[in-house]
């Protein structure tokens, strides 16, 4: 494997890790939020307008400015899901979903309207100022300055979840609701933390993924790692650190399925099936005690 | 603008394509009913589909035959819901998590095939089923080119509407089989086999869905695409919900998204200056209008997702 | 020759005896009381009886004939009928539609005419009136007893199965079943009674077999026995006699409830201006049937649940507009009936329950953080004080589902009764605990009256009731119906209370 292609897989494994912690930090609430694809792309259509409006001022505040507003935006755009939720019940699943769909197309819409390059021939919006992207660090490759943002929201998540009020609250909420309720911790409102800063990481990735790598907006620019994150969350059991190294993991194998596909045509999306097989592996490896469960018969009570 | 759309050959088109975009989202959500009525969720009835939609282009592809196109449409729509089954009945699990993963590993799964069945081939469209006029009905002024101009499989969605409406409402089977989804371990112990129906349900499941994904194949497109389905599935999801489980309701749910759909297309056809995408947001706004708006109404079984285990309390 | 006989019967679950080579053998026409405590084997054996179980070894004659039950399914066509503690009913669907279930008869488009006029004839025949068009949901306990029987009736069972069938019943509609039952009996039917209920098998009774510890200790004949015996050869020894307060509670009121409503559409039972106090250093039972506001009542007091009008003082402070975690620091806590829903978080270790109500305050959290070490030493105290065994050798670290019940309610008590408490709301705290648990249970809630806190004691097992209250508040139909003192409160009238039959009704009937 060469340099590049081992900074590669770090380049790759951004918006996985970013948008995985995302799903990793709902899903511990109980909260199923599907719609990581649909806020990837409220961060990245607000955070290219916000880096392409923004008047002047110095370059690294409105990088920082503009992947907060995506940051805060994506994060509104999951409270929709956790309100409606909430609120009445729906499910969380059925909304996100329709949401990725609503957000998808307008993206469509704005790339061929107010945020359109007049310039170009294709959907895609004015190129950003390059003073204004994320910077490569590593000379020879993409390694930018988002990875290390990732990494560090791996450690904040971590943190977060072990070590403060909230992350014994969105355990509690996650494992038994009813209980929580009943014990008085404020479900409602963890629910909504967690839900806003699921969406908010989520649209993190798709701010630095503009910024950084495509530095415009163009469509398709997720590949769909928004409903990857959710088997990279599923598979590290919702655990930070175990998000980071699948997605480095998931990572490393595209860049490598990809060169396969260079060399022996066999399609890069092989790597997809193999982590939706983990998946179901893993929900099938409790065969083992139900045959012991046969065997022993079910406890007493 | 308005005097374009309040046109007869509008309505006419309007309500043709309603029904033709409703028939994938109504064999999905018939498919589900039957499903959920036995307490088994199938949040993967979009791989469901998907899998109908990709082996049916295959086979069609392959064969030449629509009909053996068909037949392995069902074959990969009942392939994944077994899975489903296999998992949820007689392991257990989460059947949240078990749909979700069977959703994400069925879009590897076809598009990773798509893609290696196309190399180095760029496919012809397959034919698709042709239409079938019924005399008489089919003049029936709008209605009639809508609902009896159509193809075989519509033919056979009405007769499958009105079969499951009859089961449930009317005979020995239908009333265990919907009692397992309220109350598994009530059902049990009346001596219905839970798990044998349950599993026969998601057979059922996944020839319906089999077929919800092929029809858009075979008589709609005649091509596969990547992520077909795009939220159809899901859209069936909400169409049971909004139906409040019952097989009439879920199809005027289904005709409703369907005319959502039909009227974006057919605005866009007309031309009245909003851009397609924009227009494309509407069926799946309306589906979350629609679902906030049923808000307490809904009956979903009460044993719903709540796994039945034998002997256990 | 007997209708039924259950041989040398063995079942274990996880290498523990739940059935210890049973035998059983019952008449036509015979009521066969099946006593024992909780735990003691009682509802295995009739499970294995109805295929619901597969007992590791014996052998089960039915009509002398070797028989094997592999599924209820099979049971119900040998001619066996089951009422089980849980009701085995749809609740959305009709009561004929529940009747008539999967019925081997059935043709296969369904014939609900004529079966709600065999329905409807049955019903009579035995004075079990339910209107069949009715959905089981609405209505009361009493009423899905009777369709439950009527749906064993109707299958042409020889042998029908009670489990603890008056547990849900006052005494009023106690009556009246068994009269069906001897009804029934007389015209040849064979009935199973389990129950741990003494009067009641001496009232009802033809025979009694007593297990203990999934051991059969006795078979009597109820005739040539009396209370006393049965409850020897249940728990090892005789019933103690109900000990009086140690110390008589203080005048000063600890909580007061002043006309207090819970109104709401798609209630299950709504709360209708409830009116009580409870002094300090006082328990006040609650009784009444399930169902009629207990859990309601306990949710409103928590702020689990907002009523919609009234007031709720604590210590002559008004609380009606706290949420449940400022009524806790206030000093309400709670034991819910519902230990693995309400209560605990069963995925969670036993450290991290134990921290459910503190988690978020010195010593165990400063500044947002958690201090783990912190936890950990309370948990430690904790499972100490109370006894809690965890069976693994991950001591607080194990899950709390892996704990036996007994344990689960003795972590829920340890979290609850903090120092700074000062009332407890106490549903059904001692449901299916062993005798051991039961007595720990109610020695701790005894220490805490003692120590001038308050006890709102809800329970349906009148004998914990009369055991432990000071006085007594009758629910029914979500209003108080009555509250009566430590001397009024008889199982007689208590039951006429539970029935909603109130003291001047009572009177004017009298007079």
């Amino acid at each position: 494997m060469t340099f590049s292609n081992f900074m590669e897989i770090f380049v790759k494994g951004c918006p996985l890790i970013l948008t995985g912690l995302g799903c990793a930090v709902a899903f511990r609430t109980g909260f199923f939020n599907i719609g990581a694809e649909g806020q990837f792309y409220v961060g990245a259509i607000v955070t290219t307008m916000v880096s392409l409006y923004a008047p002047g001022m110095p370059p690294l505040l409105v990088i920082i400015l503009a992947l907060a507003c995506g940051f805060v935006c994506g994060g509104l755009w999951a409270l929709i899901a956790a309100i409606l939720k909430a609120r009445f019940n729906l499910s969380e699943i059925i909304v996100t979903i329709m949401l990725n769909y609503m957000v998808i197309n307008f993206l469509g819409y704005a790339l061929r309207s107010f945020l359109m390059d007049k310039a170009a021939n294709v959907p895609q919006s004015e190129k950003i100022d390059v003073a204004r992207q994320i910077p490569v660090l590593v000379r020879a490759s993409r390694f930018h300055a988002g990875i290390l943002l990732a990494l560090v929201c791996v450690a904040v998540v971590w943190f977060l979840m072990q070590k403060t009020t909230l992350g014994y609250e969105l355990k509690a909420v996650g494992l038994n609701r009813r209980a929580a309720a009943v014990n008085g911790i404020p479900v409602v409102r963890t629910v909504i933390y967690s839900a806003f800063l699921s969406g908010g990481l989520a649209a993190l990735a798709g701010g630095i993924e503009v910024l950084a790598i495509q530095k415009k907006l163009i469509e398709g620019i997720s590949a769909n790692c928004g409903y990857t994150a959710v088997l990279i969350a599923l598979i590290a059991r919702n655990k930070p650190w175990a998000v980071l190294v699948v997605s480095l993991l998931y990572a490393a194998l595209q860049v490598q399925a990809g060169s396969w596909q260079r060399q022996s045509g066999v399609p890069s999306s092989i790597v997809n099936i193999f982590i939706g097989l983990i998946v179901i592996l893993i929900l099938a490896k409790d065969i083992v005690p139900y045959f012991r469960r046969k065997e022993g018969g079910s406890n007493a009570s | 603008m308005l005097h374009d759309i309040l046109t007869v050959s509008f309505l006419t088109a309007f309500l043709s394509a309603t029904v033709r975009l409703a028939v994938p989202i109504i064999y999905g959500g018939l498919g589900e009913l039957v499903a959920e009525k036995t307490g088994i969720l199938n949040i993967g009835m979009e791989g469901v589909m998907l899998s109908g939609a990709f082996f049916s282009f295959a086979g069609a592809w392959f064969s030449g035959s629509i009909l053996v196109g068909l037949a392995c449409g069902i074959l990969g729509g009942m392939a994944v819901s077994m899975l489903h089954a296999f998992l949820s009945i007689r392991l257990a699990q989460d059947q949240t998590v078990s749909g979700l993963a069977l959703n994400l590993f069925m879009l590897g799964v076809t598009s990773f095939l798509y893609k290696y069945m196309s190399m180095g081939q760029s496919y012809q469209k397959i034919p698709t089923l042709s239409e079938i006029r019924i005399p008489l009905l089919s003049r029936i002024p709008f209605i009639g080119e809508a609902f009896f101009a159509r193809d075989v499989l519509t033919y056979v969605l009405y007769a499958l509407l009105i079969l499951t409406f009859v089961f449930y409402k009317k005979t020995n089977k239908g009333l265990s089989f919907a009692a397992i989804g309220e109350n598994a371990r009530a059902a049990a112990s009346a001596g219905v086999p839970v798990h044998k129906y349950q599993y026969i349900a998601m057979m059922i499941n996944g020839a319906l869905g089999g077929i919800g994904g092929a029809f858009l194949v075979l008589t709609q497109l005649g091509v596969f695409t990547e992520n077909m389905i795009s939220g159809r599935g899901y859209i069936a999801l909400a169409a049971v919900i909004l139906g409040r489980y019952k097989p009439q309701g879920m199809f005027a749910a289904a005709l409703l998204f369907g005319a959502a759909n039909a009227l974006q297309i057919r605005l866009q056809v007309v031309g009245i200056g909003i851009s397609p995408y924009l227009l494309a947001i509407l069926p799946y706004a309306i589906t979350l209008i629609a679902l906030i708006g049923a808000v307490g109404k809904r009956s979903e079984p009460e044993g719903l997702a709540k796994p039945y285990l034998k002997g256990a309390r | 020759m007997p209708l039924l006989t259950m041989k040398d019967i063995c079942k274990s679950f996880s290498g523990v005896y739940a059935n210890d080579h049973i035998n059983l053998s019952i008449e036509e026409g015979e009521i066969h009381a099946l006593l024992g405590e909780n735990g003691a084997g009682k509802t295995t054996l009739v499970n294995i009886l109805y295929g619901l179980y597969e007992a590791d070894s014996g052998e089960i004659f039915w009509n002398g004939e070797k028989a094997s039950f592999r599924s209820p399914a099979d049971a119900i066509r040998a001619g066996i009928g089951m009422v089980q503690q849980h009701f085995s009913l749809v609740r959305n669907m009709t009561v004929l539609d529940n009747v008539i279930l999967n019925l081997p008869g059935n043709a296969a488009f369904l014939k609900r005419k004529e079966a709600g006029e065999k329905f409807a004839r049955l019903a009579a025949a035995h004075g079990l009136l339910v209107d069949p068009g009715a959905v089981v949901a609405d209505l009361t306990v009493g009423e899905q007893q009777r369709v439950e029987i009527l749906k064993a009736l109707y299958r042409n069972v020889k042998l029908l199965i009670l489990d603890e069938p008056t547990a849900v019943l006052t005494p009023q509609e106690t009556v009246n079943l068994f009269q069906v039952l001897r009804s029934l009996a007389g015209e040849g039917y064979a009935i199973i009674i389990i129950t741990h209920r003494l009067s009641e098998i001496m009232e009802v009774t033809d025979r009694v077999s007593i297990l203990r510890s999934g051991r059969k200790v006795a078979e009597l004949d109820t005739a040539s026995t009396d209370v006393h015996e049965l409850s020897r050869h249940m728990i090892g020894h005789d019933i103690d006699e109900m000990p009086p307060p140690d110390i008589p509670p203080r005048e000063a009121p600890m909580l007061r409830l002043d006309s207090v409503s819970l109104e709401r559409k798609r209630l299950a039972q709504p709360l209708h201006d409830i009116r009580f106090s409870i002094r300090k250093g006082e328990i006040l039972g609650v009784a009444g049937v399930e169902g009629n506001g207990q859990k309601e009542l306990a949710e409103v007091i928590c702020g689990i649940r907002r009523h919609t009008s009234g007031t709720i003082f604590l210590e002559d402070a008004d609380i009606s507009h706290l949420g449940v975690r400022p009524r806790y620091e206030a000093g309400i806590a709670y034991i819910s009936d519902d230990r693995q829903g309400d209560g605990l978080v069963p995925d969670m270790n036993i450290t991290e329950n134990l921290a459910l109500r503190a988690y978020g305050k010195p010593p165990m959290a400063r500044h947002g953080l958690v201090d783990a070490r912190a936890m950990s030493k309370v948990a430690a105290e904790k499972t100490q004080e109370y006894q809690v065994l965890a069976s693994g050798r991950s001591g607080a670290a194990t899950p709390v589902r892996l704990l036996s019940g007994g344990n689960q309610q003795k972590l829920i008590i340890a979290r609850e009764l903090e120092e700074g408490g000062k009332l407890i709301v106490a549903c059904q705290p001692t449901r299916g605990l062993d005798i051991g648990a039961s007595e720990f249970v109610h020695q701790k809630l005894r220490a805490w009256r003692d120590a001038g806190k308050s006890v709102l004691l809800i329970s349906a097992d009148l004998e914990e009731i009369r055991m432990l209250s000071d006085r007594v508040a009758v629910l029914f139909g979500g209003r108080v119906v009555g509250v009566l003192t430590r001397e009024e409160a008889s199982v007689q009238a208590l039951g006429l209370l539970m029935g909603g039959v109130t003291a001047a009704a009572a009177e004017g009937a009298g007079a």
